[in-house]
């Protein structure tokens, strides 16, 4: 154990140094609301983790009638109140936090993915074939995402539950990531060195998903992670109106939609504020993060 | 390119034979991706189960195109000059955008039509 | 000029025959069942049979289009399914459609009378305390969804402090005739203050949550447009200049600042629907967009491709008019 800990230091000195020689990271770091943004980020994934791994999912959903109190007000036993169906919120809140991180981050890898294959076909055929594709994702961007995703949503069948919601989010956050990877690719394969690998014999695709991806790894993050709280939003809101989570699940959607409509008329307002809290700060921190890396990587956009 | 994107100097006639000769060979390629979803989706659906989805899928491009290239067309120069105005470039112009969904617009319009011919070759 | 507009509103058509088509084509690619829904999840099998054919839904999908694009051309939106049965889709738009416009317009001045000012402080204070308060202020505002930022507003000032109604438009104990379905219009027609005052109130908050959203918008757009305007060369000399052409300057720079931003609101409006689908939801008004999701869910297909239709025809209507006033503010661009 202890020469591997002498060597992962020396990695991780290599690693420090690596980001301090980077501009990006140097100037991301130094901004201020841009660490804030990491730290709740930070925070929300070790709840998640931590809900995870401490509460058994079933026990979360089950409706707890005759242990508990129901619509109890927050109190030293619960600390975010109970609900309507007795459970304790406290923990729902806090799985939800896995909820939303788990169906984000599917949602975020699959649409890169298409962006990705999308983008690159654009690029790679070109002409007719790119004004087709790019086009399209033209139109598909000029959409409110809600609206479009609430068109989509009805696509796919209601037994998917969450996995309808991205299902949905996925088409509607495509086009984004296609439009950074099809620039990317277009840059590369400019380059005259793909020109000589082709002459090596190394086949299409491959060659331009080893070549386009280390370009657009930036931009692509910045993308990722500004989508990353727009998808967690935009989750919530169709499992708000009812195109997602199912009744009793922890997600913070569902928590705002059964205590807005059973809760708050009737007073019992933690059943909606701290799902409502969660879910906002978590969004906060990856729009503050966002920006601060769309600044950092494009410096014009400040000044 | 054999579609809107033509330059308008060209003389009237030869502009509108370029349109209909590229809306043609469009209408083929969508009537052939009509005939062929349709005769796909057969060997797992009933005949109107799988004319119906074609026909719907099928829509769903007419539909997009059309409404596309309206919007295109109405929005254009907003569009263009905003660009010019803001010094970002999207690669968005209206030329590029009307040939774009010109193409699909006719793809729609062909395989909306073989979808329906297909139902009705069948007997549904 | 007059052959610009005729042209533009000539375009509605094929955009709201493109709507229409692809309304309809999702709808019956969507797996719901509108004859199950009707008939009811008990029915026998032959009932729903009976349902599904009396509503011409087992006629194969070609007949179905071409006899809705016939209806719908004569502007005959059929009859409701399942939200309210019966009903006409004319008539409950009739309804419902002034209450969502009352709304998405108040809501947009709020915006861009809060959004405006804020922005073009951000820019011209780049880099100071204002400008990063404003700045996390307009984040925040996009990070907040609707749907909490709402219930909280009806916590903290209807049930705490108590001094507004938490939910409707306008207090059941006032009954006002529906003249143009603006209910702050028509309480004004009759002359009834009270009731616009009971109108005005239940308004508030509702105006206010969709107000924040767009705001935060308006003002990121309008700090990033000014920013691109300060920095071009006239500017740099006018400032060199002094103090009195700096003022003259900045009218200008405003001006030129405001074009992209008066664009962008026009392409914008369409979150503002989709803002006033959530808002409605949480305030129980009855406008368009409660009408859409209850319509979604219950796979009542006259009624949402007839608000789909409706989302279409506004949304094309307003980027027209902001068109209008684009090429007015800019007289570079000859239409």
């Amino acid at each position: 154990m202890s020469t591997d800990t002498s060597q992962s230091s020396d990695v991780e000195r290599g690693f420090l140094e690596r980001v301090r020689a980077s501009p990006f990271l140097e100037e991301l770091l130094s901004n201020r609301i841009a660490v804030f943004g990491l730290v709740l980020i930070g925070g929300m994934f070790a709840i998640a983790i931590f809900a995870r791994l401490a509460y058994d999912i079933d026990t979360i959903v089950d409706t707890m009638f005759g242990t508990n109190p129901t619509k109890a007000a927050p109190s030293a036993e619960f600390w975010f109140g109970t609900d309507g169906q007795a459970r304790d919120v406290f923990p729902r809140v806090l799985y939800g936090a896995w909820y939303a991180l788990k169906f984000g981050t599917a949602t975020v890898l699959a649409s890169t993915v298409l962006g990705i294959a999308a983008g690159i076909l654009a690029a790679y055929y070109g002409d007719l074939t790119d004004n087709v594709i790019m086009r399209t994702m033209d139109v598909l961007l000029s959409f409110p995402s809600l609206l479009l995703a609430l068109a989509l949503v009805t696509i796919f069948p209601e037994e998917l539950g969450l996995w309808r919601a991205v299902a949905a989010l996925t088409l509607v956050y495509t086009p984004r990531f296609a439009r950074v990877v099809r620039g990317a690719a277009l840059k590369v394969l400019e380059d005259e060195y793909i020109d000589a690998t082709r002459a090596l014999g190394a086949t299409d695709p491959r060659l331009l998903i080893r070549h386009v991806l280390p370009n657009c790894l930036a931009p692509i993050t910045v993308q990722s992670t500004l989508n990353y709280g727009l998808a967690i939003i935009d989750i919530a809101a169709l499992s708000f109106l009812g195109f997602g989570a199912s009744p009793g699940d922890p997600s913070w959607g569902m928590m705002l939609a059964e205590g807005v409509e059973r809760g708050l008329f009737s007073g019992a307002w933690w059943w909606s504020f701290f799902p409502g809290l969660f879910l906002a700060l978590t969004v906060l921190g990856f729009n503050l993060l966002g920006d601060g890396m769309r600044d950092a990587l494009d410096p014009r956009m400040r000044d | 390119m054999t579609d809107s994107s033509v330059p308008s100097s060209r003389p009237r006639a030869e502009r509108y034979r370029a349109l209909v000769v590229g809306a043609l060979r469009w209408v083929a390629v969508g009537a052939v991706l009509g005939t062929g979803v349709s005769l796909a989706l057969l060997t797992i659906w009933s005949p109107k189960g799988a004319t119906d989805t074609a026909f719907a899928l099928g829509a769903l491009v007419l539909g997009f195109g059309v409404t596309a290239w309206s919007s295109a067309v109405g929005l254009g120069r907003t569009i263009e000059g905003m660009q010019e105005r803001l010094n970002v470039s999207s690669g968005w112009t209206e030329a590029s955008a009307r040939e774009a969904f010109f193409v699909l617009s006719w793809t729609g319009a062909g395989w909306v039509v073989a979808a329906a011919l297909t139902s009705i070759a069948l007997g549904v | 000029s007059k052959r610009f507009i005729a042209k533009r509103l000539l375009l509605l058509v094929p955009v709201l025959f493109g709507v229409a088509t692809v309304v309809f084509a999702i709808l019956h690619l969507s797996p719901g069942d509108p004859a199950l829904t009707i008939a009811g999840e008990r029915a026998s099998q032959a009932y729903v049979e009976q349902v599904r054919s009396n509503l011409g839904l087992d006629d194969p999908l070609w007949e179905q289009y071409v006899r809705f694009l016939r209806d719908t051309a004569a502007l005959d939106f059929g009859q409701s399914y399942q939200v309210q049965r019966g009903t006409a889709v004319s008539s409950i738009l009739v309804d419902r459609l002034p209450i969502t416009i009352e709304l998405a317009i108040l809501g947009q001045i709020a915006g861009l009378l809060f959004g405006l000012p804020l922005g073009i402080l951000s820019a011209v204070k780049k880099d100071t305390f204002t400008d990063h308060f404003t700045r996390i202020g307009a984040l925040a505002g996009i990070s907040v969804p609707i749907y909490w930022s709402g219930p909280l507003l009806i916590l903290l000032f209807a049930q705490i402090f108590g001094i507004l109604p938490t939910s409707g438009r306008i207090s059941s104990s006032y009954f006002v005739d529906s003249t143009t379905g603006l209910i702050l219009v028509d309480t004004l027609l009759e002359g009834n203050l009270a009731a616009f005052e009971s109108a005005a109130r239940h308004l508030l908050m509702p105006v206010v949550v969709l107000g924040v959203y767009s705001m935060a918008f308006i003002s990121r757009m309008m700090r990033s447009s000014m920013l691109e305007v300060i920095r071009m060369d006239y500017m740099r000399t006018a400032r060199a200049k002094g103090q009195g052409a700096k003022i003259t300057v900045m009218k200008h720079g405003l001006r030129n600042a405001f074009i992209p931003v008066i664009t962008i609101i026009g392409i914008q409006f369409g979150s503002l629907l989709g803002g006033s689908v959530l808002t409605e939801t949480v305030f129980e008004i009855n406008g368009i967009g409660t009408l859409l999701v209850s319509a979604i869910e219950r796979s009542d297909y006259p009624v949402v491709q007839a608000t789909v239709l409706v989302f279409a025809f506004m949304y094309t209507l307003v980027n027209l008019f902001v068109d209008i006033t684009y090429s007015i503010l800019d007289p570079r661009i000859e239409q």
